[in-house]
């Protein structure tokens, strides 16, 4: 009877305890070994293809061979990075470094759970780095963040289409337009142009608008309206399709599947490309100038938690990824473009077809919009929608209306 | 007399802890995954708070009831509430409608019956991002739907592009892969209604349509009730179906906007998780409210035998 009574005592705490197995914080490894001067720093990063992942094994790999007193241990993040990132950080459980992506930048440093990281930057270093790129992860003059690499929009296109219809790679709105109209024929369309605001953004500013002042909204104007509204009269003259409308699920597909001649996409097109359309023969070409050049460039940082423990480890861990010698691995790879000036020349010369690319980012935006980006993109995204849908009269009236969405 | 009392007292103390013993498990998890976290969202719905702020739960700042009065005046909200609204009006009628007819087809004689609530069950067991994604290809501008509707000269649609289509779409979409669900319970219903009294009726000549409607719709009314409001606190709380569709926001124009999705992208996209809460207490308000009048309406105990 006590036997028996035991037995179902210890059951239910074994059942009891056993919910709770990995609730339990796994940090306390590293301190049971005492004094060891090998110190680890997480790496948060998310999932992505084999090749990337290999690019950063191998930078880790090299980084470990140099700094032996320094492991690095990746914690990749699947699914929603920002919202697990955000439980991490709440329970004070993030890792030392981590990713993050230039539109959350001002949100996390605003917070102040990033570190700022100057005192441990070298300022003749940080010079080599893109200006427009650092300058999305800085906040009152603080660098909270250095850019890994880059990239930005260009339009692909379909070479044997052009050819067949006789058209050059443009180079202004009314060639772009032109281009557009001469190749919509046999059930093709000229252009694939989805109604993202990551898409037309680039010609609002191409046509002398602007996003944000600060943290204020700035692109309820004339100019940035003009964009907006060249870029869905393409749509509404029947030049271009959404790539919904044509039955895919992004810019990319239309491309890859040959129902459209021109695409606006950025360098990991690359990639897609190879699978998905490897019988596509295509070219990259510049972004249209409109009244002058504009585009987007999409970057992604390694920052440090504020509450890491072991704060100039981390900060050589930053600098190493982002050091010339790993981005030359990024510029050989061809993944991305490197977010310094120096390695960007390795880049285009390794892939001299890219070039465009690379100079297409020159008079580019970072794609961040201040304290109020995720409202901006938003009300955008909205402003994008109601016009093809013909809720507002015109552009300008699409920018009014968005203006005051935000401002709520 | 009292030793024999005592002993069992002991007996019944004993049972009382091994009792405890026995659910301990489930009263701890409970306590800790959901009592827990539903007090702290209660308590941080009066809060300004987000999960990057540096101070914790009990330090940030209480804003009395200012979240649940922002809710009220927020458009997005608003329109979240109608769509949820809407999805729910259209969802629930037709779904348990269609589930209470596939029940009396598969409880009837019919060849093949094991087959057929499999058959229907199957949906119901498939995880919903699956059952999105085959929408998805399904309501396609080059897809199944628009091929078959062509066949009948009908143009096509982007159903999920179009601020009308998208909502009664989805609702298409929620009604086929959860009927199955309800049909199970509407079958547990019907084969706990005693043979006898559809014998008794057939005696008194009543014929198939009266025995239906005087015999198994009053005794299915538990089932019914049960099912109403399964279905409508489900409805209510639509999220993956929309945002899988709309990728996450809500799109196009809102259309698909749900409440739950909205506060999911208010709490983890916007930050302000206090907001978010807000949210979800003023869904549980209206849900709980919808019950209750139900409950009013279809729930009294109603024996027969």
């Amino acid at each position: 009877m006590k036997f028996k009574r035991f037995v179902a005592t210890a059951t239910a705490l074994l059942i009891t305890t056993s919910l709770f197995v990995g609730c339990g914080k796994k940090e306390g490894q590293t301190t049971e070994q005492p004094k060891e001067e090998k110190v680890t720093i997480t790496l948060g990063c998310w999932g992505s293809s084999p090749a990337e992942t290999q690019l950063l094994d191998d930078q880790i790999k090299k980084f470990e061979e140099t700094h032996p007193n320094i492991k690095i241990e990746k914690q990749v993040i699947t699914g929603d990075y920002n919202q697990a990132l955000q439980a991490k950080i709440a329970s004070k459980t993030e890792p030392d470094v981590y990713y993050l992506d230039v539109f959350q930048a001002p949100a996390y440093i605003s917070k102040g759970v990033v570190e700022p990281l100057d005192s441990y930057l070298d300022m003749e270093d940080v010079k080599d780095f893109e200006e427009f790129l650092i300058e999305g992860f800085k906040k009152d003059g603080k660098i909270y963040g250095l850019p890994k690499d880059f990239n930005s929009l260009a339009i692909f296109y379909n070479k044997d289409m052009f050819e067949k219809a006789g058209v050059k790679e443009p180079t202004t709105w009314a060639e772009l337009e032109e281009a557009a109209k001469k190749l919509t024929k046999d059930g093709v369309y000229g252009m694939s142009l989805s109604a993202d605001a990551a898409r037309f953004i680039p010609f609002m500013l191409q046509a002398g608008g602007k996003i944000n002042e600060g943290d204020a909204v700035a692109f309820n104007t004339q100019e940035a309206a003009k964009g907006l509204d060249f870029y869905f009269s393409l749509i509404k003259k029947g030049y271009a399709k959404q790539p919904k409308d044509l039955g895919e699920g992004w810019n990319g597909d239309a491309l890859a599947h040959k129902k459209v001649a021109m695409a606006i996409e950025g360098g990991w097109m690359i990639p897609f490309m190879k699978d998905a359309g490897p019988d596509v023969k295509y070219g990259i070409t510049k972004l249209p100038k409109g009244d002058k050049e504009g585009n987007l460039a999409f970057t992604v940082a390694y920052a440090m938690s504020v509450n890491s423990k072991h704060k100039k480890e981390a900060a050589e861990v930053i600098k190493f990824l982002t050091g010339k010698e790993a981005l030359k691995m990024v510029a050989e790879s061809g993944l991305a473009i490197p977010s310094r000036k120096s390695m960007e020349q390795l880049y285009t010369e390794k892939y001299p077809e890219r070039t465009s690319l690379v100079e297409g980012t020159k008079g580019a935006q970072v794609f961040q919009f201040g304290a109020n980006t995720t409202k901006i993109m938003d009300a955008l995204n909205k402003a994008g929608e109601k016009l093809l849908f013909n809720k507002v009269n015109d552009g300008k009236a699409a920018l009014d209306e968005a203006a005051k969405e935000v401002g709520q | 007399m009292s030793s024999k009392r005592g002993t069992l007292t002991r007996i019944k103390t004993r049972e009382k802890i091994d009792g405890w013993l026995f659910v301990l498990p489930f009263v701890i998890s409970t306590l800790v995954f959901f009592a827990g976290p539903l007090v702290v969202a209660f308590i941080l719905s009066f809060k300004e708070y987000s999960f990057l702020d540096q101070n914790t739960i009990w330090q940030a700042k209480w804003v009395g009831f200012d979240n649940y009065l922002n809710a009220l005046k927020d458009p997005v909200f608003k329109k979240a509430l109608l769509n949820t609204t809407l999805y729910s009006l259209g969802v629930v009628p037709i779904q348990l409608i269609i589930a209470l007819i596939l029940a009396l087809i598969v409880d009837s004689d019919i060849k093949g019956k094991t087959f057929f609530r499999v058959a229907y069950y199957i949906p119901t067991v498939t995880s919903t991002v699956a059952v999105s994604v085959m929408f998805m290809f399904i309501f396609k501008t080059d897809g199944l739907l628009n091929k078959f509707l062509k066949l009948f000269g009908i143009p096509p649609y982007n159903w999920f592009g179009d601020v009308r289509l998208a909502l009664p779409s989805i609702m298409g979409m929620a009604i086929w892969s959860s009927v199955g669900l309800y049909m199970i319970i509407f079958l547990a219903g019907l084969q706990d209604i005693p043979h006898s009294l559809y014998e008794a009726a057939w005696i008194d000549g009543a014929n198939k349509w009266q025995q239906f409607w005087y015999v198994t719709l009053p005794l299915l009314r538990p089932t019914f009730f049960f099912n109403l409001v399964v279905s409508l606190i489900g409805t209510f709380q639509v999220f993956d179906q929309a945002y899988v569709v709309s990728g996450g926001n809500g799109g196009p124009l809102n259309a698909t906007m749900t409440v739950v999705l909205y506060l999911y992208r208010t709490g983890f996209r916007d930050f302000k998780m206090g907001y978010a809460c807000a949210i979800a207490f003023i869904l549980f308000a209206i849900i709980f409210a919808l019950t209750l009048v139900q409950k009013k309406l279809f729930g009294e105990e109603t024996q027969y035998q």
